[in-house]
């Protein structure tokens, strides 16, 4: 099963969705210019961060992560800007262009949680790599969970509960996170061996 | 995602990844865990370094192999452990601790 995300030249369809949408809302709403600049700019920073990074020595997994987080980086760039036109058109009052941001930030959250025990962080010892894994690994469950939970809110439940179920879920997620952190012996420096 | 399913379906390399729940291992300390040949070990282990399910470094000749599981990573572990996929296989291969040396 190849993701979405992870088929060569992906990225260069996410851009060209972003510059589309982008000009839409700009001819739709030439007073927010600035917005529509920025949301452009941030795509170019994405594309030269990702060719830069994919050039340089590094492993396969290493690369296709890279490649993943820049095009995962432009779809969530590409929902603000659909949810922007949803706005230019004239549906802001309506339940859609919540849920849809609801459903994105819990998304983001999903896969933010799912990847962060995959984070390589350097360390002297094999007691510091442990314990930093195992808080990693307690903090992805942690956000991963929450973000599960608040999608699953925003595609079921009515907007209004959905916002306390994600909210609630998200600072849970967040205060356990911190809980662990601050009462874990690892957060202790610990000798090379 | 091929890679991690083909990786998480074989149970010595579902104990492997168990075993480094416990923490860093060198390439020894983990092969003697099994009563499998070294080059066997070491061609389970480039499988689960292809999957990206561990990272290994070298720590002066020794190569210390450590977890790098994502939670979908993680909860597919436990499920395959649950429901025991390719258990019947080589369920009599692994040991706890190999007790007697190679001649």
């Amino acid at each position: 099963m190849t993701p979405f995300i992870g088929r060569p030249g992906r990225l260069a369809w996410i851009t060209s969705l972003v510059v589309a949408l982008a000009v839409v809302d700009w001819i739709l709403r030439p007073d927010r210019a600035w917005s529509w600049l920025l949301a452009l700019s941030l795509m170019a920073a994405i594309r030269l961060v990702a060719s830069l990074f994919t050039r340089a020595r590094r492993s396969a997994a290493r690369r296709r992560a890279l490649r993943d987080a820049a095009a995962f980086g432009g779809l969530v760039l590409a929902a603000g800007l659909a949810v922007a036109l949803l706005r230019a058109l004239g549906l802001e009052d309506s339940w859609a262009a919540e849920r849809a941001l609801g459903i994105v930030t819990s998304a983001v959250l999903l896969v933010m949680g799912n990847a962060i025990p995959k984070l390589s962080i350097a360390h002297a010892t094999r007691a510091c790599v442990h314990g930093s894994y195992a808080m990693r690994r307690f903090a992805g469950w942690m956000f991963a969970g929450a973000g599960a939970f608040g999608l699953s809110g925003w595609l079921f439940a009515p907007v209004a509960q959905a916002q306390v179920i994600a909210t609630v879920t998200c600072f849970g997620a967040v205060a356990l996170v911190l809980v662990r952190c601050i009462a874990s012996p690892s957060t202790k420096s610990v000798r090379p061996d | 995602m091929n890679k991690v399913f083909k990786a998480l379906a074989d149970p010595t390399r579902r104990r492997v990844l168990e075993l480094l729940r416990q923490g860093p291992m060198s390439a020894g300390e983990l092969s003697d865990q099994f009563a499998f040949a070294k080059p066997t070990m070491s061609a389970h282990f480039a499988v689960l370094k292809e999957a990206d399910l561990v990272e290994a470094r070298k720590d002066g000749k020794q190569v210390i192999y450590q977890l790098r599981l994502s939670v979908l990573e993680d909860a597919l572990l436990g499920f395959s452990k649950v429901f025991g996929i390719g258990d019947g296989v080589r369920r009599s291969t692994a040991r706890p601790h190999r007790q007697e040396s190679r001649s």
